[in-house]
């Protein structure tokens, strides 16, 4: 049948050639977007063959742009990379420029292995596209396996990028990092051999292969066969080909890469950081030359500074080796093949300390190594133009390619960014920023610590994440001087960190934070769930289904966890099928009795440590507590919080915007837009304040304040949807007011100058022209609502004639928003009393059964409409689901009732009789 | 906020029973069907027009119309065929609607439903109406050949005769291939291959087919969604047949109540819009699986494998059955719906391109 598919689709491709024959012009193009909608349909779906034959249809009705260019898309999936680089090209010769297809055809050469060409495009998609992270990662992975090939680039730093790494990090988070897509993508199969005989050390093991980098491609492979560790090697061979390595090393690559580059002058005192990280990569080979033959893979460039590095290296060294201890203690926890582990990392420590004091020799064995590589390297460019025409190699980086295909395709499907899954940059590291930080000041105080932690805190809140992570970073600075006894200062730190990066979009430096975090005080639950949080991200939801597990096994009511937990679920059982528990990472187990007392202890640990709390401390609590409330909507008990606040910080404009928040739910406008002001006087450029105070504006009908709040705001922040909303409708609404005001101008003598916009409604309503300041501001109020109410009337007057239930609801649901029973009487007073039941429905609650009868209470039957309001709560009584929703009326609620029914046998005009209200009262249970 | 909202932009009521409406294709006009209440037929073209609808052309016929299509007619021509509560297939030019182009007594007994193929620039190969009737028999018209079907698929002499309510074409992809689908009241669906004149594949889901579509006619068969009585519908792969088990389908619960109709956007095959007879519609995004076959083990025979649907929207808009939803193929999101309120509604559905 297949067979008979492809046929009859080769007899389509014929028929389409000769039906554009006769056509208009107009119907060609018609007929062309119609089949690029299907190609996209069918490309979909996933189906690239049949998106390719229509694509191809497409640009025989009438050649577009994109049709080549999805065409070209649709190639690539089908491995045709030259028929894509083809397509391109001509997308070119129609569009200079076009970023997706000098993408594309960035991708179909680095497919065909010509990186000259596939770098000249992306560096044009970069120069057009400076943040284009897709063509960064492209661009990196490109150097990567250019470099395997031993392809010099003239990219400064090309090659220096390969001595670099960073190691220590990893050996923490390494079971993390495992099954990272990234790296899966590559070579799943390969990298898991290696794990399962060593599990947490896999990712130690990536510098070493970029140092191997040079000869990994050729089969020939003479680096590694002189190396020392035959095991790593068995291990290769199993992997048929190198191009597993390609990748493994892509990720440190990277990480070197973005470290490296913002702090070059510091390089030397970094390169020391690294080489002695390094040695920790020798976790298969801990002989003390070890080192001296890790550095010889080092470009020789690099080995001058090798000698001035290892002075520093000496002064780091106790550093590291506490840093061990820490790494062991967690490997321990994690309960990852300990003993194993141990050994191995005790074995580590003793060569580096090795290492160090025989640093004389290594420099010797450098300069010696320096020699051989270049002998090396020799060889190897010979070797090159052999592999350049292997044809294997080809293969194998071709299903490499189909690979990392694949994995896009899955994120395209799920309409994700593929940016995002591509990414593979690491962002800066703790370690380097320990190296590469300003020199730290000689005594830290907690003081300090806790106002870098504030400032931290109000750069976060305010959204400004990037100066949030700097303030956060220096705290941990300071505070690492005095270590020790901080452990759950520096974990709250590292976790808000991590809060920072996952902010700014960089999961993979959030998730080694949420390490380091939990590496201070284990299970503790904000690191975690930042890390799932994370993970998920990533769309490594395995790992962020563990971490939310973690967290639920700490504290099961934890709501966001229990979110995240049942997401990611879903996911791994839409991906993996229903055996996705099996694959699983194992879930920590949490010691008993930590469970949720962690929760407590964490906090209290933090306050501990900072004896007595100073006002800003205070404030934080203080501060914590409102923002419970207002999560609770308890505003008034937040403005109390809040209230505190201000006096206890009266020079921090957070408390007042806070304040201004709930004043806002609480309809004090005024009061709000005090508050805000306030707070924008301490802070003249607060976001928050300008919004909150433009929306108290808004309801203050102070239009034009308003807008100039939110344009503030905009120059700000010009990226802010909220803003841009409410400045539409604030534009809106002051036009509104500007043509009333005109009209009015021309109907009313100037006699009434002042307060202009209470004139806006209506003419009619002159009694509003009172002098007193409070009570016009009140019937301004009402105004507002009158006016909301009317534009809404005017709109249903006609739809409400035949008064359909979609109409009506969604005309009361619209109303939810204001206040009072006014506008819902207006609403109500335009459906017929008869036909309430057909216009209710069934979609009677109670709040609607308790505001008609307020309705009829405030508006009819004192308003001397008591029969109307008769008929209402009659015909009430005949609405769906009536005596079920009465049941539930509260005391007060049936008091009014009562009342009611009071005023109606008082009043009754002969239309009904007491008899009828007894009925009546009977029906409504009062 | 981001999912597609259904908004009524327009509602007008008739003074007739609506059964059908369909827009006039590369206009801001469509054609409302329907019974007068003395049992003759409305034909009646209403234009947009500033925020409401103004009739533009009204006639009278002497049998109720119970559904038309537009499908099968030269865009030049714009054609309309409708089928009567008599059995008679007409097809009808709009400007000019005193007699029809076309007409013939195709079944003994009201037509249920309609459709075309190959018009509009959809579809390939010759065009082709196809009806579906009470009399049980399902056949195919060529309106230039007068007076007989092309196909015919009606049960044999003695049969029991099942209700026929819903037919539709596909997989009309090139000028060979062409499929018709089948929905019987008793819960049958069968699918025939008019290529080479064969049941291609028959089912029955055990309770009556009120509305069948395929996501396009015009592409290799790819989904079909049939709607039945008891408030559900099928979703079926149409990609992948197993030669024992058919093709994968999935089912899902909407609107409690009988789902009367499916209708497939235009410019998305993957979203589709049902009608309820509650009268509410629901919006739906079908997504695909990983894989759309698979292998089970020991077998040497793929089988498909059908993805999921999520329920985009769900808006009441009546109390009544909605008895037609068409969308409109030039302007995405415009549909127009038709309900047994007598009201004539135009809706809008928004964000169905960020979906």
């Amino acid at each position: 049948m297949q067979q008979d598919q492809q046929k009859s689709r080769s007899i389509n491709l014929d028929t389409s050639a000769c039906t554009t024959e006769g056509l208009t012009v107009q119907e060609r193009s018609e007929q062309a977007s119609k089949d690029k909608d299907k190609g996209n349909e069918a490309f979909a779906s996933g189906d690239y063959q049949e998106a390719l034959l229509y694509y191809s249809r497409s640009i025989s009705y009438s050649p577009l742009a994109a049709s080549y260019n999805n065409r070209a898309l649709a190639h690539i999936k089908l491995e045709n990379y030259e028929t894509s680089i083809e397509d391109c090209n001509t997308v070119l010769q129609m569009e200079a420029g076009n970023i997706k297809a000098l993408m594309r055809r960035g991708l179909s050469y680095k497919a065909l292995r010509r990186f000259d060409m596939a770098e000249n495009d992306l560096e044009q998609v970069l120069s057009a596209e400076p943040h284009n992270k897709r063509a960064q990662a492209l661009l990196n992975e490109l150097y990567k396996a250019s470099g395997k090939l031993g392809i010099r680039h003239s990219k400064p730093g090309g090659t220096e990028r390969k001595g670099r790494r960073m190691v220590i990090e990893d050996v923490g988070k390494g079971e993390v990092s495992r099954p990272d897509t990234d790296c899966s993508r590559a070579t799943a199969q390969g990298r898991e051999e290696e794990t399962s005989s060593k599990p947490a050390n896999q990712d130690t093991n990536m510098p070493s292969h970029s140092s191997h980098v040079l000869g990994k491609g050729a089969s020939a492979d003479k680096l590694t066969r002189d190396d020392e560790n035959s095991m790593r090697k068995a291990t290769e061979q199993n992997n048929k080909g190198g191009h597993v390595q390609i990748d493994a090393t892509s990720d440190s690559k990277e990480t070197v890469d973005e470290t490296s580059s913002p702090h070059s002058g510091s390089s030397s005192a970094r390169m020391s950081e690294n080489s002695s990280n390094e040695v920790p990569a020798s976790t298969m080979a801990p002989t003390p030359t070890r080192l001296s033959d890790n550095e010889e893979m080092q470009p020789p460039a690099s080995v001058d500074k090798m000698e001035a590095s290892i002075k520093h290296m000496e002064t780091n060294l106790d550093k590291q080796s506490q840093r061990l201890d820490d790494v062991l203690e967690s490997l321990q926890s994690k309960g990852h093949n300990v003993e194993k582990l141990a050994e191995g990392l005790k074995f580590l420590r003793e060569s580096v300390e090795k290492g160090i004091v025989d640093s004389e020799t290594t420099l010797q064995s450098i300069k010696d190594g320096e020699h051989e590589l270049q002998a090396a390297s020799e060889r190897l460019q010979n070797e090159e133009n052999t592999v350049k025409h292997n044809q294997g190699e080809q293969t194998t980086t071709a299903s490499d390619i189909t690979k990392s295909d694949v994995t896009e395709k899955q994120s395209e499907r799920k309409t994700t960014e593929p940016d995002e899954c591509t990414d593979v940059v690491a962002k800066p590291t703790m370690a380097v920023q320990e190296v590469s930080l300003p020199p730290e000041p000689p005594a830290p105080l907690p003081d300090k610590v806790v106002k870098l932690k504030d400032q931290g805190n109000a750069f976060f809140k305010a959204g400004q994440y990037a100066d949030a992570l700097e303030r956060y970073t220096a705290a941990i600075t300071v505070l690492h001087k005095a270590k020790g006894n901080h452990a759950g200062n520096l974990s709250v730190l590292y976790s808000n960190r991590a809060a920072c990066y996952f902010k700014t979009g960089d999961c993979r430096a959030s998730i080694e934070d949420c390490d380091r975090a939990l590496e201070e005080t284990p299970h503790s639950l904000k690191p975690l769930l930042r890390k799932a949080a994370a993970f998920e991200t990533m769309e490594k939801y395995g790992f962020a289904y563990v971490n939310n597990r973690h967290v639920l096994s700490i504290d099961c009511n934890n709501l966001t966890a229990q979110e995240g937990a049942t997401r990611c679920a879903k996911m791994l059982q839409e991906l993996q099928g229903p055996g996705w528990r099996v694959q699983l990472p194992k879930i920590p187990s949490v010691p008993a009795g930590l469970s949720l007392l962690d929760r407590t202890t964490t906090p209290a640990s933090v306050q501990q440590s900072v004896p007595e709390p100073t006002p800003a401390q205070r404030f934080e609590e203080v501060k914590v507590k409102g923002n419970a409330f207002v999560q609770k909507r308890n505003y008034a008990a937040a403005i109390e919080c809040y209230t505190e606040c201000t006096t206890l910080l009266p020079d921090k404009a957070l408390g007042f915007t806070n304040r201004a928040l709930c004043l806002l739910k609480l309809n004090k406008n005024e009061q709000a837009e005090q508050d805000c002001t306030v707070a924008l006087v301490l802070e003249p450029d607060n976001v928050k304040a300008l919004f909150r105070r433009a929306q108290a504006r808004h309801t203050l009908q102070l239009y034009k304040l308003a807008m100039q709040d939110l344009l503030h705001l905009l120059k700000l922040e010009p990226s802010n949807k909220a803003a841009k909303t409410q400045i539409e409708t604030v534009k809106e609404l002051y036009k509104q007011e500007l043509e009333k005001k005109r009209q009015q101008q021309k109907t009313t003598p100037p006699v009434v100058k002042k307060r202009v916009h209470i004139e806006e409604v209506n003419g009619n309503n002159s009694e509003h022209h009172i002098t007193d300041h409070t009570k016009s501001r009140k019937d301004e109020g009402k105004n507002s609502k009158d006016k909301k109410s009317l534009s809404k009337d005017s709109k249903l007057r006609p739809s409400i004639k035949k008064a359909t239930p979609y109409e009506f609801l969604s005309a009361w649901n619209g109303l939810k928003k204001t206040e009072g029973t006014e506008p819902y009487a207006w609403l109500l007073s335009q459906v017929k009393p008869r036909e309430l039941p057909k216009v209710i429905s069934n979609k009677l609650d109670g709040e609607m059964l308790n505001m008609i009868v307020a309705c009829t209470d405030e508006h009819f039957i004192d308003k001397d409409k008591t029969e109307l309001a008769y008929q209402y709560l009659l015909n009430l009584c005949q609405v769906q689901r009536f005596g079920m929703v009465s049941m539930f009326f509260t005391d007060p609620e049936r008091n009014r009732l009562r009342r009611i029914f009071d005023k109606l046998r008082e009043r009754s005009s002969g239309k009904f009789t007491t008899q009828e209200i007894g009925i009546l009262q009977v029906k409504f249970g009062v | 906020m981001d999912k597609p909202q259904v908004i009524s932009h327009i509602e007008k009521s008739m003074n007739f029973t609506l059964y059908d409406v369909k827009w006039i294709p590369c206009s801001a006009k469509f054609v409302v069907m329907g019974a007068h209440p003395q049992g003759t037929g409305a034909l009646q073209v209403y234009e947009m027009n500033k925020g409401d609808v103004s009739l533009v052309h009204e006639s009278q016929k002497s049998k109720a119309i119970k559904c038309g299509s537009f499908g099968a007619s030269q865009l030049h021509q714009r054609c309309l065929a409708t089928g009567d509560f008599e059995g008679k297939l007409n097809v009808w030019n709009l400007e000019n609607t005193e007699v029809p182009v076309y007409s013939v007594q195709a079944h003994k007994e009201i037509i249920n439903s309609i459709d075309g193929v190959a018009g509009l620039g959809i579809g390939e190969g010759a065009p082709e109406i196809v009806t579906g009737s009470r009399d049980g028999a399902v056949k195919v018209w060529d309106t230039r050949l007068k007076g007989k079907p092309v196909v015919e698929i009606a049960p044999a002499e003695g049969e029991a005769r099942r209700d026929c309510w819903a037919v539709t074409f596909g997989h009309a992809y090139n000028h060979q291939d062409r499929c018709v689908a089948a929905g019987y009241d008793n819960g049958d669906l069968k699918l025939f291959d008019l290529r080479s004149m064969s049941l291609r594949w028959e089912t029955n889901i055990k309770n009556g087919i009120c509305g069948l579509e395929f996501d396009r006619k015009d592409i290799n068969m790819n989904k079909l969604v049939v709607t039945t009585l008891e408030s559900k519908f099928h979703v079926y792969d149409m990609r992948t047949q197993h030669s024992k088990k058919g093709f994968t389908s999935l089912e899902e619960k909407a609107h409690s109540s009988t789902v009367w109709s499916v209708r497939h956007l235009p410019q998305n095959r993957d979203i589709f819009m049902t009608t309820g007879g509650n009268g509410s519609i629901c919006l739906w995004k079908y997504s695909y699986p990983a894989s759309r076959v698979e292998k089970q083990e020991g077998e040497e025979e793929e089988v498909g494998v059908v993805g999921s649907v999520t329920q985009l929207q769900n808006t009441a808009l009546t109390t009544q059955p909605i008895s037609a939803f068409d969308w409109c193929v030039d302007k995405p999101g415009l549909a127009a719906c038709t309900a047994f309120d007598q009201t004539l509604r135009i809706l809008i559905v928004t964000k169905l391109n960020k979906v």
